[in-house]
């Protein structure tokens, strides 16, 4: 026991995080070898640049999952006396706002498409003395980029409901957003081969519309969490009902004292503002919810009032 | 799976038709339909024997006769841009900016940092296919 940020998590948790660390590390490795595919198909293509920055952006939730994991290991110090629990809150912000660029560049991307009624030249290649049509390779390499997102997304979420960490969930929205780019890319590249100019641009601004919302929810999160806001749901901006179900017992535990609860990463903390109690209370029988996220309730402390 | 199953099915579909890609603003059809190439040339380009070589090889590939039209380089990248043009040919620097507004073909020669190339109008992808195998060939 070194008092790091990872002690908190109980057993299971703790074997849960280290599967998130494994399936990071993984999904970096696909993430690289996406962005060399599509960075080998996307010839001339405004779009498919678009597609390959977007690729680029999905590498921030998986590198700032494993800093924070890192970090979350170092015991306090006297530097960081509290410890790194709050690197999991700050990596969750940058992803959320990679996240929201990425929304956004599709939609800046698509709308200037749409204006400018921009005909994209898909030509052809040579490949083994036959000429192809490139748009069947961006195709191909948009399906490719499609896939390891769709799978690692899937696996992500129950590993974020299970740590209740929303730099996990955030990831698992940007894998979504990728698959769906992946798809709408697809979709675009076949539409231009019909000699539809406007089908790539409109598909990826339905789709930008959708990331742009994941990334404005997950960015308020993110910002109320770094400003000690109440704690958020895990995939939305309003607040928890766990917490408020806490705040209510301890409202009620405490009558006459003043509550408030904010969250670190993970983890719950509560100060109740008041007069001091007799004896310490038991945290985890103040726990209204499910017993097996107790854990996440890591902090109560009494503040008496101020004269 | 079933999921899968829908997004490839429409997609296998289309790739045994073998009829992508086409052109935007139809200029393979128009080749086929009135039988003539309309190619801009500059008075340099004309006289070289790869640029006449593409001429006929385009010829023979779509069975149409060339309409050929002399001018100055930039004025005929605007008529091409226009759609008055379905190629022009002329001697391009190799970073030419013009190579975003129009869309340029395998170059057919080289003389230092300038390359004889046809230019095709942007999203005419069948068109653009079919003009690339062909200076492809020439090039090679």
């Amino acid at each position: 026991m070194t008092d790091a940020a990872i002690d908190a998590l109980p057993p299971v948790q703790r074997e849960a995080f280290e599967r998130a660390v494994r399936l990071n590390w993984w999904q970096i490795g696909w993430v690289a070898s996406i962005v060399v595919v599509m960075g080998l198909a996307m010839g001339g293509s405004q779009a498919m640049k678009t597609a390959w920055v977007e690729d680029l952006l999905a590498f921030v939730p998986p590198i700032a999952f494993l800093i924070g994991a890192r970090l979350e290991r170092r015991a306090p110090s006297a530097a960081f006396p509290f410890g790194f629990g709050r690197v999991n809150g700050l990596g969750f912000f940058v992803s959320a706002a990679a996240l929201f660029t990425v929304g956004g560049l599709l939609l800046l991307e698509a709308g200037r498409t749409l204006l400018a009624q921009e005909h994209a030249t898909v030509g052809s290649v040579r490949v083994l003395g036959r000429d192809v049509w490139l748009g069947w390779l961006m195709v191909a390499a948009q399906a490719y980029a499609a896939i390891p997102p769709l799978i690692i997304g899937r696996k992500l979420l129950p590993l974020a409901r299970m740590l209740n960490d929303k730099l996990l969930h955030t990831n698992a929205l940007m894998s979504k957003a990728d698959w769906m780019t992946g798809l709408a890319g697809m979709g675009g590249v076949i539409g231009l081969g019909m000699g539809w100019w406007w089908a790539d641009a409109l598909a990826a601004a339905i789709i930008s519309v959708d990331i742009l919302h994941d990334g404005a929810n997950s960015l308020r999160a993110a910002t109320a969490e770094l400003v000690d806001g109440a704690p958020r749901k895990l995939d939305d901006a309003e607040l928890s009902d766990e917490a408020n179900a806490l705040h209510r017992e301890l409202d009620r535990r405490f009558p006459g004292a003043r509550v408030r609860l904010r969250e670190t990463g993970r983890l719950i903390r509560a100060e109740v503002i008041g007069p001091l109690p007799a004896e310490a209370p038991d945290r985890a029988s103040l726990w209204p919810g499910d017993p097996d996220q107790a854990w996440r309730f890591a902090q109560l402390s009494f503040t008496p009032e101020r004269r | 799976m079933e999921r899968w199953a829908r997004l490839l099915l429409p997609l296998a579909a289309l790739t045994g038709c073998g009829d992508l890609p086409r052109d935007i603003e139809g200029t393979s059809e128009q080749v086929a339909r009135t039988r003539v190439i309309r190619v801009g040339v500059t008075g340099i380009a004309a006289r070289a024997s790869e640029a006449q070589a593409l001429v006929t090889s385009l010829e023979r590939a779509t069975g149409a006769r060339a309409h050929v039209t002399r001018g100055e380089a930039e004025p005929l990248l605007q008529a091409l841009e226009r759609g008055e043009l379905d190629l022009a040919l002329a001697w391009f620097d190799a970073k030419t900016p013009w190579a975003k507004r129009v869309a340029p073909a395998p170059a057919l020669a080289e003389r230092g940092e300038l390359r004889l190339r046809a230019m095709l109008r942007n999203g005419e992808n069948r068109w653009t296919s079919l003009v690339e195998r062909a200076s492809r060939d020439l090039g090679s």
